[in-house]
């Protein structure tokens, strides 16, 4: 017992005895000024006094989720058939019955006459480890569940590089990065849906990113991709033979397509904010079937892509973003260099089964661009005007050679945004389409709301 | 393990005579800077005109954490709206939160409102307490001597700098404490625009009669603004507001009240010292007293020198 009261007693005297060494050594101060440090610690171990409990917001090792809302009421004066249009414009369709997407009646972003939910976004995101932070983002709509992104991303590579692997939106241009709630306009813009796909450029990959240490923001990237995104990588993969005769489509194995982004700021004080970007990309593969009546048209090649974008913005001094302005627009230039060949698959006229015809090379040259302004009226209430053309040069080498009309939209519309929580808007488009060298004109009105739960997500530029 | 703490803080200190700080908001540069001294050289990222809850991560923020070996921040929620995406932006293992150089003051502070109901219902409620200690003299002193704890386990070599520097910020705004506190002596009370002077308030002992928000984040209702009429009506008193808050709702409330409102800032100029601090307090101080003015006058107008 007694033996026991002398290590307790040794052990409460022990803090004495280190203040008292302590006292001694007064920490360079002069000694009538308190120390810095608790006199019961050794150096540098905390700093007075500390906050008795953590955060209550830290959610310790819980990933951050947030859910976002989309949605709203939603009608056109074509019937419902303005996405239909859209996909057809001329020199951008990939023909009437193109492989494996035709079992779908409601495409991706495509909404009906009235009432829709178009879809609701779970984003969660984590710190793996010291080494990895994760994202993933899955998308539910009305009838699928999509796979919006999912990906790792290194934290402490030196030199200010980053490497992102997995399944993630391209860097490539400006919006393409963005998700659908992040956008000032309720639809992507045809730039990106056209030249890329519907759900823009989003790709299997890496991705080495290098911040340079200067004092205006310098980014160089380049990403190492699958190569499935439709309008610059499509892939069918090899087609089975008809009649003992090869089709054209050969398979190769990923990675199929290769881009590279530069994005340059300069620091140009604190209200005003502008970054100009650069971009290309390279896909070794571009494959495309079209589905005739009794043969069908195989194409095989490659693409390339290059494009350029510029956002600035103003931050004015008010409250609630009034009196903010967003400038933003990109312009991007596609090139396919196909090689054609077409293979029956019945008789037709003089063809039989396995017969081929029209082979051919050719080139396809598209390009795109938007401009969009986003004013903030008053307090809590922006508008919104975007102006976009699909097609200034619209040329294809197929057959005896064609060149298309170019597509336009016009869109306006007013945001309110009660909190940084919730968004509601109402847009106006009038899209001005070719479509099979017919001019197809249509106006739509969309409702939307936008409703964010969970962790306040940071807003990145 | 231990090579990699060991390059972290060697590393820094060893190839550059010059530490770059990046700043949160103009007020925690201030206090880089003066605990830092010579040290240390600041950039800020948000500017003290705006509200820094409502910002972006810019690319200009990025490219300053890329090149920074120490991040201040307020914390509490504050920045979550653009630090949490710019400092992984920034590609800069060293400031990641969680890390040495990442210096979030309001961890070495006592916070009010922590642990309230984390409901959005309530507005932009922060369950990790009201962030905007940085009008509260005496707490700006406290985070001023954990920044020097902080800076000096980074840079031994200078410790007894950082350590003089602290202090002598303390004494500094010690040394004016009894003119803040007598020149506010006789005022009854304020309303505020938002919760972001409530420690300034507690510090002086001034009253908050109610704020024009009706919940953090919400602009004004007319609704609200009756309330507070009412609750206000015959009562002397002063409204303060912030430079970017939307002055229609103070100036309605000022003249239904027949009290003043004042419009002041809540960051010092960018790149200010501890004598822009005193300053900025001295702002608050003479906009409180001055209700004494016209009602009173008992007081001078102006802060005694």
């Amino acid at each position: 017992m007694l033996r026991y009261f002398v290590i307790f007693a040794l052990l409460g005297l022990w803090p004495t005895y280190i203040w008292a060494q302590e006292a001694q050594e007064p920490l360079g101060t002069s000694t009538s000024r308190p120390s810095l440090y608790d006199p019961l610690d050794t150096p540098g171990l905390r700093p007075g006094a500390l906050p008795l409990a953590r955060p209550a917001a830290e959610t310790a090792f819980n990933p951050a989720i947030s859910i976002i809302l989309d949605g709203g009421f939603y009608r056109d004066n074509v019937r419902g058939e303005a996405f239909e249009i859209i996909e057809e414009a001329d020199g951008f369709s990939r023909g009437h019955s193109h492989h494996g997407h035709k079992d779908s009646d409601h495409e991706h972003g495509h909404l009906d006459q009235g009432f829709n939910l178009r879809e609701v976004e779970l984003a969660i995101s984590a710190t793996v480890d010291p080494y990895f932070d994760a994202f993933t983002m899955i998308a539910f709509s009305s009838d699928e569940v999509e796979l919006e992104e999912a990906y790792g991303v290194t934290r402490s590579l030196p030199a200010g590089l980053r490497l992102k692997f997995g399944r993630f939106l391209s860097d490539v241009g400006y919006i393409n990065k963005h998700h659908p709630h992040a956008w000032h306009f309720a639809y992507r813009p045809l730039m990106n849906q056209l030249l890329f796909g519907s759900e823009g450029l989003r790709e299997n990959g890496l991705q080495l990113s290098w911040l340079a240490p200067t004092a205006h923001y310098t980014r160089l990237g380049f990403e190492v991709l699958q190569g499935e995104t439709e309008g610059v990588a499509n892939y069918e993969g090899a087609q089975e033979a008809i009649e003992g005769t090869e089709r054209s489509l050969r398979s190769a194995s990923g990675p199929r397509l290769f881009t590279g982004f530069a994005k340059y700021a300069p620091d140009l004080g604190y209200d005003h904010a502008l970054q100009l970007g650069l971009f290309g990309g390279y896909s070794r593969k571009y494959q495309n079937v079209i589905e005739h009546s009794t043969r069908f048209e195989d194409q095989d090649g490659k693409a390339y892509f290059y494009g350029a974008d510029a956002v600035y913005k103003y931050d004015s001094q008010r409250a609630y973003g009034a009196g903010d302005l967003i400038l933003q627009g990109e312009y991007a230039y596609r090139i396919k260099d196909l090689n054609r060949q077409d293979t029956y698959f019945a008789a037709s006229g003089d063809f039989m089964p396995g017969d081929t015809r029209n082979i051919s090379s050719f080139k396809e040259r598209q390009d795109a661009f938007y401009i969009q302004g986003v004013y903030g009226l008053i307090e809590r209430l922006n508008m919104g005007l975007r102006y976009e053309i699909a097609g200034l040069t619209n040329r294809t080498g197929r057959g005896s050679g064609e060149s298309f009309d170019d597509s336009r939209r016009y869109s306006a519309n007013l945001t309110y945004n009660p909190t940084e929580f919730s968004r509601l808007r109402l847009e106006f488009s009038h899209g001005d389409f070719a479509v099979e060298g017919e001019r197809e004109r249509f106006n739509q009105v969309f409702l939307q709301f936008i409703l964010s739960l969970g962790v306040h997500g940071a807003h990145s530029f | 393990m231990r090579l990699f703490l060991l390059l972290i803080m060697l590393f820094p200190a060893a190839a550059l005579a010059e530490i770059r700080i990046a700043a949160t908001t103009s007020n925690m540069g201030m206090l880089a800077s003066e605990v830092g001294g010579q040290r240390v050289r600041v950039s800020v990222l948000a500017p003290p005109d705006r509200d820094p809850h409502y910002l972006q991560a810019r690319p200009s923020m990025i490219a300053a954490l890329r090149r920074s070996h120490f991040v201040i921040a307020v914390g509490a929620g504050l920045e979550e709206g653009w630090l949490p995406a710019a400092i992984p932006a920034s590609a800069n293992p060293n400031i990641l939160p969680g890390r040495p150089a990442y210096f979030e003051a309001s961890d070495f502070t006592q916070l009010k409102d922590t642990g309230l109901q984390a409901d959005r219902a309530m507005g932009d409620a922060h369950p990790e307490g009201n962030p905007h200690f940085y009008l509260h003299p005496e707490k700006m002193s406290e985070v001023a001597r954990a920044l020097a704890i902080r800076l000096s386990e980074l840079w031994p070599e200078y410790r007894e700098e950082f350590e003089k520097n602290a202090l002598n910020f303390q004494d500094r705004l010690n040394s004016r404490a009894a003119k803040w506190k007598t020149g506010t002596e006789l005022v009854k009370g304020a309303v505020l625009f938002h919760k972001d002077a409530d420690y300034l308030m507690d510090y002086l002992g001034v009253k908050v009669y109610g704020y024009l928000e009706p919940l953090p984040g919400i602009p004004p209702t007319g609704r609200h603004l009756s309330r507070l009429i009412q609750e206000n009506k015959g009562r002397a008193g002063v409204i303060l507001y912030l430079r970017y808050q939307p002055e229609r709702g103070p100036n309605f409330l000022a003249h239904e009240l027949d009290w003043e409102a004042k419009k002041l800032n809540s960051n010092i100029p960018v790149g200010g010292s501890v004598e822009d601090y005193i300053e900025l307090i001295d702002s608050w101080v003479t906009a409180l007293a001055q209700q004494n003015c016209s009602s009173t006058r008992l007081l001078t107008c102006t802060l005694p020198q």
